[in-house]
């Protein structure tokens, strides 16, 4: 690499990172070892067990709980993922009237305090709801109301915020010659996009993806405010239980998920290291050395 | 240009990934469309038990198929929901909270999609006042014959024209027998003559906590006087180095494990505490403590009003009120269910000191929750600094 | 930037319009409906009714004389943003070395492996893991009994103002790792060697070239850490208990026990123009267009 750092500055670094990763797994560790702990209060070790596990089997609330929390991530995910990616393509390539504002706009989300959001969205959604109610005239047992679609909806408004800021950030060291070159050699602009911008971008997307994903699995405060019957996603259901004692039934639930992410993410860096290989082989087969621009995309999100 | 051919990226980087991700969303549209038939189609209104059951289910004609159900967390033995599935064939769905202020704000935006709720005294006058509470028909209730009179006709409903009481209890001072040298029979372990600096907690409530300081001082615990509130603050601002925490969710495992050693408590948390751990033993403190009592209220725009009553109704047999205070450690207002309980639940019950005897409820005074600013103000005072 | 022809407009547009609008009806509207309701009255029970007051304001701004030691609107928000800053400061301390670690892996496989790594734990439900570090911290917990064993006496950890740093820390560190590992990634190492070259010390090549060569990622990572830190709600309610009150807790007790609406709206927005004023004062024109 460039110039070659003391071994002492090297080792100060790996120790220190060493530090930061000890202090990261520290809680998930005593998280996922007393899942297996045989007693109900989380006091001390007492004995090694798998009876939470099966117990989940049982556990209707942790269950519906977790399916709404995956349903909702996934879903809100999706949508914020196409939405703030077109947002941030939009503020990023093209000048337009009122993109000043446009930016601060997407700036609301992460700035606004949770719990102001979660209870505005409450006095929001409940004027909309009942307006609509009475517009379509449904009664009491048919009417709409907050439920897992209310929360849906939210998760996606600061999802999309955070996408958008994350893509934004890999847009713009893009270089637009490509994407002009690309349009000058008579591709239309759909094309350019999925062909020329997507991939190079990828990986901006991906990390956005991911952060939205992971912030809508975690939400707690908004969610708490804006769901309703059968609504309850993994951390409402979780606060809920709390009051009597922290069952080791939810580190059970917590570590299948950590487990079932872990293996999901390996899996699309798997995805993407194998596309990466073929890739490199096929032009090393080609007769003149490979583009620098496309090695970028290798590295890390 | 050779260079800007290669330019061409390859999307076979993104198409495995771009199909893993289509799939999945596929799958779980698809799997929640299926997910959302299921519930709905349901099992039909009838009772699967025989003629005998119809009494306990009321009119299979008017019954309902689901019911929401908004409760305290914890607080029903959830073998109670699946016995009324079993036997009157609704499907309850039950969403919890942890404070009434949560339930209140949930049904007053409107629309909640609930149609029974569980407030405490207080939120039960706060729900009749703001008239978001239903009359009740009690003709659908029958049970509620068997309803003890001292806990009917409270401040809040005097005539029960909408609620019915559910469970009642104390709150008063738990504490770790072994802890202490003698059984701890005053406020003041908590307040100034506290020992156990950083092994004590209060609860995290405005009115209780104020409130216990102010009986300390020896006025009532619903005095509103700004006079008594500042010697409250006082009071609790001195004690606040030693309290370990303001908490109301945390402390019965905190009780269970050791932890803290004494705390401002509800009778029956003590109880639940008691399960994990023998030594916990509960007091209502000379200086005085309070009685409240949580109730059945149907919200004016529930869903499925008959449904909800049927339920209350199905509660109120004494075999499912057994079911429900052996879990809560609450105690039961349905005089039915007194003989039924357990040794266990009595031992629990008596031994642990949470039982209220006629000289327990010298001591006890109603919970009222009148002018919540003024609690609110000096909670404030204390938590803020 | 590329040249604006007509047909893009109506491009442009569509693109903006889907994502612009959700977050417009989620968070513009709601806004004004909290703006209006600061200047309303409250609703026994929570809510508000349609009474036009300035209440909410006069205290916000004069105090109140009956929670007669409570300058306490102050206090907790100068908590609040000294704790966020503290979070932010330690954040970049630990976040650096660990950026600049990833980034000199050798292969993309473990450098994403790494940033793989950094993510997993927070794929754990945030409140279990904040309960794993309650329980770490406890009394009765790990940490102490160590304590003890060493010869050293029992410590309340948990409910302090170290607890919720503790807390904090934990939960923006993610924030902090990776806009700086992608600004560290894209640090051109011949600049580096260059200063060496000429003659600087490496401390010297570090402060005076490699640090303002990650300036933006430092300030993404340092903006996004204290806003999502001065905000927090969990972490000060379950590792505080009560005595390491937070913005978050002072709107949570006005919407919720206290029952004002108006008082709690007026604090939020309050709040919110203070945040967004010092980050305009702190973070600066130049390095706002580049973010933006």
């Amino acid at each position: 690499m460039s110039a070659a750092p003391s071994l002492r500055a090297r080792l100060s670094l790996g120790g220190a990172s060493a530090f930061v990763f000890a202090f990261l797994y520290l809680p998930v560790a005593v998280l996922v070892i007393f899942s297996f702990n045989d007693a109900r209060t989380g006091g001390s070790w007492v004995g090694f067990t798998t009876r939470w596990y099966l117990a989940l089997a049982e556990n209707e609330g942790v269950r519906s709980a977790t399916w709404n929390s995956l349903y909702v991530a996934v879903i809100s995910t999706l949508v914020a993922v196409v939405l703030g990616t077109m947002l941030s393509l939009a503020v990023d390539r093209h000048l337009f009237r009122g993109r000043g504002v446009v930016q601060q706009v997407l700036y609301l989300p992460v700035i606004t305090p949770e719990i102001v959001t979660g209870v505005s969205l409450l006095a929001f959604f409940s004027l909309v709801l009942q307006g609509l109610n009475e517009l379509l005239g449904l009664d009491v047992s048919e009417a709409l109301r907050l439920g897992r679609p209310t929360v849906v909806i939210a998760h996606i408004g600061f999802n999309v915020a955070f996408v958008a800021l994350v893509v934004r950030a890999s847009l713009r060291n893009l270089d637009p010659a490509m994407e002009e070159a690309s349009r000058d050699l008579g591709a239309s602009a759909w094309v350019t996009f999925w062909r020329v911008t997507l991939p190079s971008i990828m990986p901006g997307v991906l990390g956005g993806a991911l952060l939205a994903f992971t912030l809508s699995l975690d939400d707690f405060v908004i969610t708490f405010f804006v769901t309703g019957p059968g609504g309850a996603t993994l951390p409402i259901e979780i606060y809920g239980q709390l009051r009597r004692t922290i069952s080791p039934e939810i580190n059970a639930i917590s570590s299948l998920l950590l487990a079932a992410s872990t293996v999901a993410l390996l899996s699309a860096l798997g995805v993407q290291a194998a596309a990466g290989r073929r890739r490199r082989a096929r032009l090393r087969a080609q007769p003149q050395a490979g583009a620098l621009p496309l090695q970028r995309e290798e590295t890390a999100m | 240009m050779p260079r800007m051919q290669r330019a061409t990226p390859d999307d076979r980087h993104t198409r495995p990934l771009a199909r893993l991700i289509a799939g999945l969303a596929g799958l779980m549209l698809l799997a929640a469309a299926c997910g959302e038939e299921a519930t709905t189609d349901g099992t039909a209104g009838t009772p699967t038990d025989g003629g005998a059951a119809v009494g306990r289910c009321g009119d299979p004609e008017r019954l309902g198929e689901a019911l929401n159900f908004y409760n305290w967390a914890d607080y029903i033995d959830e073998a109670v929901l699946e016995k009324f599935e079993k036997e009157c064939g609704v499907r309850v769905t039950m969403d919890t909270y942890t404070s009434n202020e949560e339930m209140i704000a949930k049904v007053q935006a409107g629309n909640s999609g609930y149609s029974l709720v569980i407030p405490t005294d207080y939120a039960v006058e706060i729900l009749i006042e703001q008239e978001l509470a239903r009359p009740l028909d009690k003709e659908n209730i029958p049970n509620a014959a068997n309803l003890d009179p001292k806990q009917l006709g409270l401040y809040y409903d005097p005539d029960n024209t909408y609620s019915f009481p559910y469970q009642y209890s104390t709150t008063g001072l738990a504490y770790n027998e072994t802890a202490f040298a003698e059984p701890p029979t005053s406020w003041a372990v908590l307040f100034d003559q506290n020992e156990h600096c950083g092994e004590s907690s209060l609860l995290d409530d405005q009115y209780e906590t104020v409130g216990a300081s102010l009986a300390y001082l020896g006025h009532s615990w619903n005095e509103t006087s700004d006079a008594a509130h500042e010697e409250a603050i006082d009071l609790l601002l001195e004690a606040k180095d030693c309290i370990s925490a303001f908490d109301s969710a945390n402390f019965i495992g905190n009780l269970a494990s050791g932890e803290v050693v004494v705390a401002e408590a509800w009778g029956f948390a003590a109880g639940i505490a008691r399960l994990d751990n023998p030594d916990v033993r509960y007091v209502i403190p000379d200086e005085g403590g309070i009685l409240w009592q949580d109730n059945f209220v149907v919200p004016v725009d529930a869903p499925d009003p008959y449904t909800a009553e049927v339920f209350i109704n199905y509660m109120l047999e004494p075999d499912i009120g057994a079911l429900i205070t052996e879990y809560t450690f609450g105690f039961t207002p349905n005089l039915k269910v007194e003989p039924l309980l357990s040794d266990d639940y009595h031992g629990i019950i008596t031994d642990g000191g949470i039982f209220i005897d006629d000289e327990v409820r010298e001591r006890l005074e109603p919970s009222i929750r009148a002018d919540t600013k003024r609690y609110a103000d000096t909670y404030k005072a204390v938590t803020a600094g | 930037m590329s040249v604006v022809q007509r047909e893009t407009r109506r491009r442009v547009r569509i693109l903006l319009l889907p994502g612009t609008a959700w977050i417009s009806l989620l968070y513009v509207v709601p806004a004004l409906l909290i703006l209006a309701y600061s200047f309303l009255t409250p609703r026994i029970g929570g809510g508000v009714e349609w009474d036009p007051s300035l209440d909410a304001y006069r205290e916000l701004l004069a105090g109140n004389a009956r929670a007669s030691y409570y300058n306490g609107y102050v206090t907790v928000l100068v908590r609040s943003v000294v704790l966020a800053a503290a979070t932010t400061a330690i954040c970049l301390g630990l976040a650096l070395p660990l950026a600049m670690f990833i980034s000199r892996r050798r292969s993309a496989i473990a450098k994403n492996a790494l940033l793989v790594a950094v993510m997993i734990p927070f794929w754990t439900s945030l409140l279990v893991r904040t309960y794993a570090m309650r329980y770490l911290l406890a009394n009765t917990g790990p940490l102490n009994e160590f304590l003890e064993n060493l010869g050293y006496e029992r410590q309340a950890f948990l409910n302090t103002r170290f607890a919720v740093l503790l807390g904090l820390v934990y939960t923006a560190l993610p924030f902090m790792v990776l806009p700086l590992y992608a600004s560290v990634e894209r640090v051109d190492g011949r600049l580096l060697e260059a200063g060496r070259d000429l003659g600087a010390s490496a401390r010297k090549v570090f402060l005076t070239v490699f640090i303002p060569l990650i300036r933006a990622g430092i300030t993404v990572g340092c903006v996004m850490v204290f806003v999502i830190s001065v905000s927090q709600f969990l972490v000060p309610t379950l590792l505080g208990g009560g005595k390491v009150n937070m913005v978050a807790n002072l709107l949570e007790q006005e919407f919720g026990e206290a029952f004002n609406w108006p008082l709690g709206a007026a604090i939020a927005l309050f709040f919110s123009a203070l945040t967004l004023f010092s980050l305009w004062l702190v973070v600066g024109r130049r390095e706002q267009e580049e973010f933006l």
